[in-house]
């Protein structure tokens, strides 16, 4: 009787305590999170300020505040995939294999745009700062979809070989994506996978037409 | 005799039992301890904590989107004395709008994608319960669709996605962009012609055909009016630079 009724005992005192010890991690996590939100937040007020604060000290001077434009363009289409950018990093190739059955030389599966999606999602998760697959710069827009037998990036048709390539740490990039059981592992399966690192990568700009025909500011420009 | 030795065995099992009433009762304190402190007390704090925190957010959001306002203005004026300043301010709204630093409308879609709802799954259906649920790769899919679609700009619960926002597997949740996670429903908010969005979901190669297969709800509706705020995270070069043209 004594046994079960420690047992008992504890039994329902632990179910109480995990259950609001984990409740306290998730509110934990959420206030950190906010806590950096915030953070960056105002990180990028400060540099608001600083630029309306440059804006006023050029007001007199047209030449300097005719550069301070050009240079906030500069900077943010280097943010939007619009500057050709260099760095280490790695290069992914991706490729059939080849079997040989009967005989005859044939391959196990195309590449499909989903193993190319995979890869390029596995890459951002992994700090990628910059991506190109065929030297398409992948930017906020870029579709990597089947069309027939090519997949389109960027409304551009492409076919095996791939090459995928991305700038950031490449230690991280590669383990990123041998990790045991990862994507270049599954991939690996029916597809020829070859991931180096290299210690310059040239990755081009965005090459399209930028149109946008349905997407408006939310505050009233005054202009 | 017996009764000596009826009285061992009695003292024996008072032993025991206090030994383990001593046991549970000291675990007992000691669970309170934690369970008081933390889920109440702490549980509280952290709450207190988290609304502080969320209105402050909103105080630096609104700050933000006035210094915005306030540089969009000098941006104006400089360009009215510029050669060719109208293309100029275009062309800083075109790559805030691609670089997500910008609050947008426009028309478009809302999809909702939500787990298969348990009380209409058959008792002999044949699946896994994997198949009911939203995985990351359906939402990679989704998005993919929609970019191909000729989205503009794309939101999942009020994040923007940028070019180098990653959706990935976080256990029970989804982790999207930078390191937001998210639980179902889904909200996935899209700026374009609003019947091209929701018109390529009817492709026959479309995941929309074997989510609902499954009886997941996927739900789409063309508006008028959709926002989508702007990427409120920082985004820094640490490895790329720009290639220096000489």
């Amino acid at each position: 009787m004594g046994l079960a009724l420690a047992a008992q005992f504890k039994n329902v005192q632990k179910v109480g305590g995990s259950v609001s010890l984990q409740r306290t991690q998730e509110l934990t996590k959420q206030v950190q999170k906010l806590e950096q939100e915030n953070e960056a937040l105002e990180t990028q007020i400060r540099e608001y300020e600083k630029r309306i604060s440059e804006f006023e000290s050029a007001a007199q001077n047209e030449g300097q505040s005719n550069k301070l434009i050009y240079e906030e363009l500069e900077r943010i289409r280097m943010l939007a995939g619009l500057v050709d950018m260099e760095g280490p990093g790695v290069v992914v190739t991706v490729n059939v294999k080849h079997v040989s059955e009967w005989g005859e030389d044939a391959i196990i599966q195309n590449v499909r745009y989903d193993d190319l999606l995979k890869l390029v999602n596995e890459l951002n998760a992994a700090g990628a700062e910059a991506i190109a697959v065929n030297n398409e710069r992948i930017i906020a827009t870029t579709e990597i979809r089947n069309a027939g037998d090519y997949i389109v990036i960027n409304t551009n048709r492409y076919s095996a070989p791939f090459e995928i390539k991305a700038v950031g740490n490449p230690e991280t990039l590669e383990a990123a994506l041998k990790l045991l059981g990862g994507v270049a592992d599954d991939l690996g399966a029916y597809l020829h996978i070859n991931i180096r690192r290299e210690e310059n990568i040239r990755i081009p700009k965005y090459n399209g037409t930028l149109q946008y025909k349905f997407a408006q500011p939310l505050q009233e420009n005054k202009s | 005799m017996s009764l000596k030795k009826e009285y061992l065995v009695i003292s024996i099992m008072c032993a025991f039992l206090s030994f383990f009433l001593v046991k549970t009762f000291g675990n007992q304190v000691y669970s309170y301890d934690i369970g008081e402190s933390t889920s109440v007390k702490k549980i509280q704090e952290l709450m207190n904590q988290l609304e502080k925190l969320e209105n402050s957010k909103e105080e630096l959001l609104e700050r933000l989107q006035k210094l915005e306002a306030k540089i969009s203005d000098h941006e104006a004026v400089i360009a009215e004395n510029i050669y060719k300043g109208e293309e100029i301010q275009k062309q800083l709204f075109e790559a805030r709008v691609l670089a997500g630093l910008t609050d947008i409308q426009g028309p478009g879609v809302e999809i909702i994608l939500n787990d298969r709802k348990k009380d209409n799954i058959m008792p002999g259906e044949m699946y896994s319960i994997t198949d009911f649920i939203v995985h990351d790769s359906d939402l990679l899919e989704v998005i993919n669709e929609l970019k191909a679609a000729g989205a503009e700009a794309i939101g999942i619960n009020g994040v923007r996605i940028l070019g180098n926002s990653r959706i990935s597997c976080g256990g029970p949740t989804i982790n999207v962009g930078d390191d937001q996670r998210f639980a179902p429903p889904f909200v996935i908010h899209a700026i374009g012609d609003p019947d091209a969005l929701a018109g390529y979901f009817q492709r026959a190669d479309s995941i929309y055909h074997i989510l609902t297969f499954y009886g997941l709800e996927f739900s789409i509706k063309k508006l008028d009016n959709v926002r989508i705020p702007r990427y409120y995270g920082e985004v820094d070069f640490k490895y790329a630079k720009p290639v220096k043209e000489d």
